[in-house]
């Protein structure tokens, strides 16, 4: 019995040894060049949060320059479209500086679903370096996807909970060509009217496939067949 | 009468074959180990120049050289750097590649290729067989002009397998040479490479269109200048003097040494290294220097890489012994395993100010430009009596020290920067926030500087910062071959004997070892001499 006792132990403590002998082999892959400004929390006054998902999420962080970095604690902060950042190692939390971001992944604790998103560049969104878009669809037309969080003033405040309101979250779809958006129509006739010369081959998809307009998945088919029926 | 004719005509004629002989000179030769390859191998090489370009400073002293499929699409590629009219070095050919045939380009990095380059056509041979239908190839059989002129001697030519092989080499100039010993199924002409235009790079469907070239290696160590003992833990920033800030950093083990990839640079690069502690103070007697072999030497000549056993031929059924044998032709010795890339960033972010100081009075020193024109900067004497930077923001916040750059270069002593005025300083940043990059906070903020001509660093000199120039090129390289066990694996070496540094004044005796293959073999000396001109020889031998 003293035996089995010693015999275990030797492996507990050689497992420990083996774990931290790890740990410094891999520090030189903890060097990273993520650039960014410390984060400041700012919605205490408001209900529920403005961020992607209610908690950090895993994901990856490729940069315009081609280096990625894997298995990062992000949050994309929809409400002033942000990718923040946990540094475990400093115990940071940064706000990843967009200029340098050429794509990021947040993958969902439920459902194992991964979320490319992209900043994407238009005249008609203000902000220089871009807003952070959902790819759905990466083709010659493209189907993104926004998030964004918006307050929303209550017009009684219950100063007990010393809350004044609420972030309200928004999803909406767009096309881009490279260079405009386009919001994506949220009924089949509509989009059938933008297309009047492929309208039978849309109409008969839409028949055999029972595209529902609200579903990603649906939507990503759709515009699939569409990118071919254009290069025709 | 018949006599001047006769004269007028011999002349004519020398003047003629001088001209023809000039014209049609090689600029540049490039020689493979062997022409055949398996996916997966390394290919050994050697480049000559002849003798108008030998002493041309003009040209620089690299030498790019990769691997096109015959529709000029880039697929792998080196930077040699060469000296007296030779260079040589080692690719890899990555065992992705279908079986077809391929380009090998050699070309000086100058802009006017046009006359400095060469390119050979080599087959590869899938390792696993991913044959396309039809192999396609560009050129037809080119026939042999091997010029021979009794450098090689040997004492017979019939060889049995194993045996080993001796080879003089008789020669009263000094030539710098290349000898191999190949089969002669891997021996093609190469008396008249291709030479032209160097026709540019289509887009590559086939693999990712990534940047042909890593970059520099810097690895060093940090050691304390009084004590010698290595600092652990230090931040060692390693940057560049640029119009933009290039700065990459690692933290110090616990032997002090650090690692640092220039991603997408190469050649010859000045950089400057500093050491701060992990809270960004500048570590004055920490003493910086460089451990890597890529930029210690360029002429090593050590045996970095050894011949093993191996089966690489152009048949695919030796391969898969190979494969089944877990077999590497060559395995690289002594290279050190690269870290994850790292890349230029955006380490400043968006300067809260920006001040230019042309547009405005000239200003005599660096005290003045803050009085006047950067008013969130100040300049306060320290307790130490040294001047010390401030920047105070917009809410009044006052951070002491912050992280100083001038020209990218971290600058750990402000009284460097005082005497210059607005006639060498052209632009001041400031970031007066805290900004993190990576593991590392500047906790109170980035000032940069920037002068007028980029050349702050090569007036000034201080203690602590360090200045080098490594210089990123494949160093030569020389395959010995490993000495015969009795075991009976069978050794199906088809290139037997590959050095690229030979020094004929210096060598006069060569010892090779065949392998079990038989048939017949080539000896061939590939050099030039001190006066540029290419020299070549030959001699077949048979092993049964």
């Amino acid at each position: 019995m003293s035996q089995i006792k010693y015999i275990l132990t030797t492996i507990c403590i050689a497992a420990t040894l083996i774990a931290n002998a790890q740990g410094t082999l891999t520090r030189k892959s903890a060097i990273q060049h993520i650039t960014g400004e410390p984060f400041v929390h700012y919605y205490a006054m408001f209900d529920g949060v403005p961020f992607y998902q209610s908690d950090w999420l895993t994901g990856s962080v490729t940069m315009k320059s081609g280096e990625t970095y894997d298995g990062l604690q992000l949050r994309y902060d929809t409400y002033k479209d942000d990718l923040i950042y946990q540094n475990n190692l400093t115990n940071n939390v940064i706000i990843i500086d967009k200029s340098s971001i050429a794509q990021f992944t947040l993958t969902r604790p439920l459902d194992g679903k991964v979320e490319t998103f992209k900043p994407i560049v238009n005249k008609n969104l203000r902000e220089e370096n871009g807003h952070y878009f959902a790819i759905i669809l990466e083709d010659s037309l493209s189907v993104i996807k926004k998030y964004e969080a918006k307050e929303e003033q209550y017009s009684n405040v219950n100063m007990t909970l010393k809350k004044t309101g609420a972030f309200v979250h928004k999803e909406s779809r767009y096309t881009w060509d490279g260079t405009d958006l386009k919001a994506v129509p949220r009924f089949r006739r509509m989009l059938l009217r933008q297309y009047p010369t492929h309208k039978e081959d849309l109409r008969k998809f839409f028949f055999h496939n029972h595209i529902r307009m609200k579903n990603d998945d649906d939507v990503r088919l759709l515009y699939e067949e569409l990118n071919r029926l254009l290069r025709k | 009468m018949i006599k001047k004719i006769l004269l007028t005509l011999v002349i004519s004629y020398g003047l003629v074959a001088a001209a023809f002989a000039e014209t049609t000179e090689t600029p540049v030769c490039l020689q493979t180990d062997r022409s055949i390859y398996i996916s997966g191998d390394n290919m050994l090489f050697g480049v000559i120049f002849n003798r108008n370009l030998m002493h041309d400073s003009s040209i620089g002293n690299d030498m790019i050289i990769d691997i096109t499929s015959i529709n000029n699409q880039w697929i792998t590629g080196c930077i040699t750097k060469y000296s007296g009219g030779s260079a040589s070095g080692m690719l890899n050919i990555p065992d992705t590649l279908p079986t077809g045939y391929y380009n090998v380009r050699a070309y000086t990095s100058h802009p006017n290729t046009d006359n400095y380059y060469c390119c050979r056509e080599i087959l590869i041979i899938n390792r696993f067989g991913n044959t396309p239908n039809q192999i396609m190839r560009k050129n037809g059989e080119k026939t042999s002009q091997k010029a021979q002129c009794g450098i090689i001697e040997l004492t017979k030519t019939d060889f049995s397998t194993r045996e080993k092989i001796e080879i003089a080499l008789s020669c009263p100039d000094s030539i710098a040479a290349t000898l191999r010993i190949v089969n002669r199924q891997h021996w093609t002409d190469e008396a008249e490479p291709m030479t032209g235009k160097c026709a540019p790079i289509a887009v590559n469907e086939g693999y990712t269109p990534l940047t042909p070239y890593d970059g520099i290696l810097v690895t060093g160590i940090v050691t304390d200048s009084a004590s010698g003992k290595p600092i652990p833990n230090a931040v060692v920033f390693i940057s560049l003097q640029d119009s933009i800030i290039r700065l990459k950093y690692d933290i110090t083990d616990e032997d002090g040494s650090f690692c640092v990839l220039l991603h997408n640079y190469y050649g010859q690069q000045q950089i400057f290294a500093n050491a701060f502690s992990q809270h960004i103070e500048p570590l004055h007697n920490a003493r910086i220097e460089l451990t890597n072999q890529f930029n210690t030497t360029t002429t090593a000549t050590t045996d970095l890489i050894e011949v093993y056993p191996q089966t690489d031929s152009a048949e695919l059924d030796k391969a898969i012994i190979s494969k089944a044998f877990e077999m590497l032709p060559f395995t690289p010795v002594g290279i050190d395993n690269r870290p994850a890339h790292l890349i230029d960033h955006f380490m400043l972010g968006t300067p809260r100010q920006t001040v230019f100081t042309e547009d405005f009075v000239a200003l005599d020193n660096f005290r003045e430009i803050t009085r006047e024109l950067t008013p969130f900067l100040r300049i306060r004497k320290a307790k130490n009596g040294e001047p010390e930077i401030r920047i105070v923001s917009e809410k009044g916040e006052v951070y002491t020290n912050p992280l100083l750059l001038v020209d990218g270069v971290p600058l750990t002593m402000l009284n460097r920067l005082m005497d210059k005025g607005s006639a060498t300083i052209k632009r001041v940043d400031t970031q007066n926030k805290p900004r993190h990059l990576g593991n590392i906070s500047f906790n109170n903020g980035i000032v940069a500087v920037w002068t007028h001509k980029l050349d702050f660093w090569e007036k000034c000199h201080v203690p602590g910062t360090y200045c080098f120039v490594v210089q990123g090129f494949e160093p030569p390289i020389k395959a010995s071959v490993r000495k015969q066990t009795k075991d009976k694996l069978p050794n199906l070496q088809q290139t037997i004997y590959w050095n690229p540094n030979i020094k004929t004044a210096e060598q006069q005796n060569i010892e090779a070892q065949l392998s079990d293959e038989t048939g017949e073999f080539v000896i061939e000396l590939f050099g030039i001499d001190h006066n540029g001109q290419i020299v070549r020889d030959y001699k077949l031998i048979n092993v049964k």
